[in-house]
């Protein structure tokens, strides 16, 4: 057996009918008698007397010319003779205008009757050496493939369409991961007959999967899979070329408008220091940003998202900014600050609270998300206009960062972030250690966990021991003596000085327990 | 020839008339009441004609054939004189300086028929049972007793205007003498031709048509074709009726019209054309039959196979119930038919028949060569 190169076994068996057709060697050729197509051709006779037609061998492709091609009782008598002596197909040229009936005897007969435009002494010659190399015809096919595909240039539509071309009666779709059809063909996904069905899979380029393509071809030919897979192969790398591409593409352009609005922010914090007239910095900004079409007329609100934590990652700013367009509220998705933040016009308030709105639909443009990113968002504002959307902006993405700190999908708005809230979102891993560090006195003494508990409902409570033993559900004098007990050890939640840094240990170490208190 | 009548009188002449149209699926109405109008008068004058058995031929010494040669419609145009016969064989006589003592017909279907009872009572001879083709075709030459040897020259021409023009050919150009004549003739003349000895006729006649066709003429519809022996090929639906325009499929035009025949066309009529009639068998294999066909059917196929060609004769019949031969130029697709086979006299199957019977015909030459 032969190999190639690349080590893929060649197949050596003779060229069938079918495959002379699916070549396209033959010019403007017609078939009738399909039923035959699977027989393989292995010699070609040129015959222009009906007494040569006695003398036919198997597996022949007989060529009429002269007398015997021209009228329809001759072709019906060649065709009978092929029959009888077991040839692969009768070839005729359409030039000698017989009308279409003899194609009803070559259906009865099973027997290939191809109608070509071109020459039969052309056509002969080329028969013959598909014959002599049935390898090179295959070749060819896929050399074409190759050259309509390089023609097709990086564009899935343009791949498909070159795909159709030069595979002929087969119909190519890609599809997506979830089977639903990306460019192409639907027929190709049909799943009705027996038919010959193809799929290769295509990478997107950065390790994952950009879906499949799915051929489907009425040939059942042996060797027909083979070049149909070829084919399919070579239209793998410009379809994996144009996935990235875009990829690219799109993240060129996430760059961009962060880059955009980072100056718009800087030029208009400059605006609002200056009293100048307005034709001031920032203009050139506003511009391009009008020109993206992002909203600028206030009153504004902003939404930040922030993946929550421990969720991080592969950088998820393409799959957001893709989604955010058909689920978000509006507005564009820019990577600002650690977030992703968008802002919207919203209709001036009147008595509504228009962050009642926004957390709405953010909340349920979350939950669309969640499936593809699992994100936090806030929202906050308003801010009149572009010129006071940093703040507006920066409240966004702090209440984003408590939110993250929570489940996947929930929401916290930048004017009602409580110190809990606050406190909630400190990155309680990093901090365990050094708060074991400054507790450790209190710990060391602390066997049931009551003093650490204690020490921070009174810190949650203002220092107030009567709140806090209703929380606890003690008696005040029991905080009275716990605190006592505190002080002891060399802490006092009345020192102004201590008490940040108590109550966040206490939070820290608190925050892995489950506690209820928040 | 048991049965058969001895004499065609008056009455066995309506008979002859009616068989020798059976096969006669074109002939022209007006030519061959002309003829039968000629064939009557000659029996009402001359009495009627003794019909001679091959056997009874052995010691004859001179017997000649009769024909019409040229149009049937203008046979309807320019009516005979009734004199033309007696010229022509009178002339052929003179020639060869003894007496005819019989005639036979080329062939016996149409008009031809009733010339030679018209030229055998006008010449007081008897009349052969049997004729030169045993079916028609189309040039002089072409009849069993060209196989036999016999050459159709010397003949004698008789017009309608009374002239008589005596050809004498080396051989294989009578007709290309013949065919000019006809035109100056008035478009028809009876030639009387391939005179030969009871002996040599007896050997290379086709026996038995005059009282064949005499039967076909009282039989009745459902066995009308009884005294041919049918061979059934298919009965089945035309579904196409195709006419190929190719240049080289088929031969030459034809050389000229003879009067008289089935098959033959009246000249000047639409000239022919190639016709293909593909045929769906209703019943059986559910063959698929072409049917080719230039005047006549040449050639039958099913499937793709050779099932019959000519010279046997290849019939169309309307599938009703009164069995009409049915015209090529009259097939249309949707009609119900049966397609039937009549073998031709032995003498056309040797090689030398079957290429005597194609060469003038309107087959591909190189048709020859091949197996049907």
């Amino acid at each position: 057996m032969v190999t190639r190169p690349t080590g893929r076994p060649v197949r050596e068996g003779a060229l069938t009918v079918a495959e002379l057709v699916q070549q396209g060697r033959l010019a403007g050729v017609r078939m009738s008698g399909a039923s035959g197509r699977g027989t393989e051709v292995r010699s070609v006779r040129i015959v222009d007397r009906t007494a040569a037609l006695d003398t036919l061998e198997p597996h022949t492709a007989v060529v009429l010319t002269g007398r015997v091609a021209a009228a329809g009782w001759t072709v019906e008598m060649a065709l009978r003779k092929a029959w009888e002596h077991a040839a692969a197909c009768v070839v005729v040229t359409e030039s000698a205008g017989r009308p279409g009936s003899v194609g009803a005897l070559a259906d009865r007969l099973g027997v290939p009757l191809l109608v070509i435009d071109e020459d039969p002494l052309d056509a002969a010659v080329r028969i013959a050496s598909a014959v002599a190399r049935p390898d090179a015809g295959r070749t060819a096919l896929v050399a074409q493939a190759a050259r309509a595909l390089a023609d097709a240039g990086l564009h899935a539509g343009r791949v498909l369409s070159a795909l159709h071309a030069v595979l002929p009666s087969t119909a190519v779709a890609l599809t997506g991961t979830a089977d639903e059809v990306l460019a192409g063909r639907r027929a190709a996904l049909s799943v009705e007959g027996g038919a010959l069905t193809v799929r290769v899979e295509v990478p997107d380029g950065d390790g994952g999967s950009l879906g499949t393509l799915v051929a489907r071809s009425g040939s059942r030919v042996a060797g027909w899979e083979e070049t149909v897979r070829d084919v399919l192969g070579l239209a793998v790398a410009p379809l994996t070329a144009w996935c990235a591409l875009r990829r690219l593409d799109d993240e060129r352009t996430g760059h961009r408008a962060e880059l955009l609005l980072r100056r718009l922010l800087k030029a208009d914090a400059r605006a609002l220091g200056d009293d100048g007239p307005g034709a001031g910095p920032g203009e050139e900004e506003r511009a391009e940003a009008a020109a993206l079409g992002w909203p600028a007329r206030g009153p504004l609100v902003a939404y930040a998202l922030r993946p929550v934590a421990g969720r991080e990652g592969p950088d998820p700013g393409p799959a957001l900014r893709a989604v955010w367009a058909t689920v978000g509220p509006g507005g564009p998705l820019v990577a600002y600050e650690g977030c992703w933040v968008a802002w919207q016009s919203v209709p001036p308030a009147e008595g509504a609270d228009p962050l009642d709105d926004a957390t709405r639909h953010l909340t349920d443009a979350l939950a669309a998300l969640a499936a593809y990113v699992p994100v936090a968002g806030g929202v906050a504002g308003t801010a009149d206009s572009l010129l006071s959307l940093g703040p507006v902006l920066a409240d966004a993405c702090a209440a984003a960062g408590v939110a993250a700190a929570g489940d996947p999908g929930s929401v916290v708005r930048g004017d009602r972030m409580g110190a809990a809230q606050l406190l909630s979102a400190v990155p309680t891993e990093l901090l365990r250690g050094p708060a074991e560090v400054v507790l450790a006195p209190l710990l060391a003494a602390d066997r049931d966990g009551t003093l650490l508990r204690t020490l921070a409902v009174v810190l949650d409570a203002g220092a107030a021991p009567t709140a806090a033993a209703e929380v606890l559900g003690v008696h005040r004098n029991t905080v009275a003596a716990r605190l006592e007990r505190i002080r002891s050890l060399g802490f006092d939640p009345d020192d102004a000085s201590q008490r940040l840094a108590l109550h966040l240990a206490c939070r820290v170490l608190l925050s892995g327990d489950g506690d209820g208190e928040r | 020839m048991s049965g058969a009548p001895l004499r065609v009188d008056a009455a066995v002449l309506e008979q002859l008339a009616t068989g020798s149209l059976v096969l006669a699926a074109g002939a022209a109405e007006s030519a061959f009441r002309v003829a039968l109008d000629w064939a009557r008068a000659s029996v009402a004058a001359h009495g009627p004609v003794r019909l001679l058995a091959p056997d009874e031929l052995h010691g004859l010494r001179l017997c000649v054939t009769v024909t019409l040669v040229g149009s049937s419609a203008a046979l309807a145009e320019q009516l005979p004189t009734g004199a033309e016969t007696v010229r022509a064989v009178r002339a052929l006589e003179r020639l060869l300086g003894a007496r005819a003592d019989a005639v036979v017909a080329l062939n016996t279907a149409g008009e031809n028929a009733l010339l030679s009872v018209a030229a055998a009572a006008d010449c007081g001879l008897p009349l052969v049972d049997g004729d030169g083709c045993g079916r028609v075709l189309p040039l002089l030459e072409q009849s069993t007793f060209t196989l036999a040897g016999v050459a159709a020259a010397p003949l004698a021409l008789a017009t309608p205007s009374g002239d008589v023009v005596v050809v004498e050919s080396a051989g294989g150009r009578v007709e290309d003498l013949v065919r000019p004549l006809v035109p100056a003739a008035g478009g028809w003349a009876v030639a009387v031709c391939y005179a030969m000895p009871g002996a040599v006729l007896a050997g290379s006649v086709v026996p038995g048509t005059v009282s064949r066709a005499i039967r076909a003429g009282t039989a009745t519809p459902r066995d009308l074709f009884a005294p041919w022996s049918l061979r059934r090929l298919c009965r089945g639906r035309i579904t196409a009726v195709e006419h190929p325009a190719d240049e080289h499929g088929y031969g030459a035009p034809e050389p000229y019209e003879r009067v008289g025949g089935p098959d033959t066309h009246p000249w000047p009529a639409l000239p022919s054309r190639p016709t293909s009639v593909l045929v769906a068998e209703t019943e059986g294999l559910g063959r698929h039959f072409r049917l080719e066909a230039h005047n006549e059917v040449l050639l039958a196929l099913a499937d793709g196979a050779p099932v019959a060609a000519a010279p046997d004769q290849i019939l169309i019949l309307s599938a009703s119930a009164d069995r009409r031969v049915l015209d090529v130029e009259r097939a249309v697709p949707g009609v119900e038919v049966e397609v039937v086979v009549i073998p031709a006299a032995p003498a056309w199957h040797t090689p030398e028949g079957r290429r005597l019977a194609r060469a003038g015909a309107v087959g591909p030459q190189d048709t020859q060569e091949d197996s049907w």
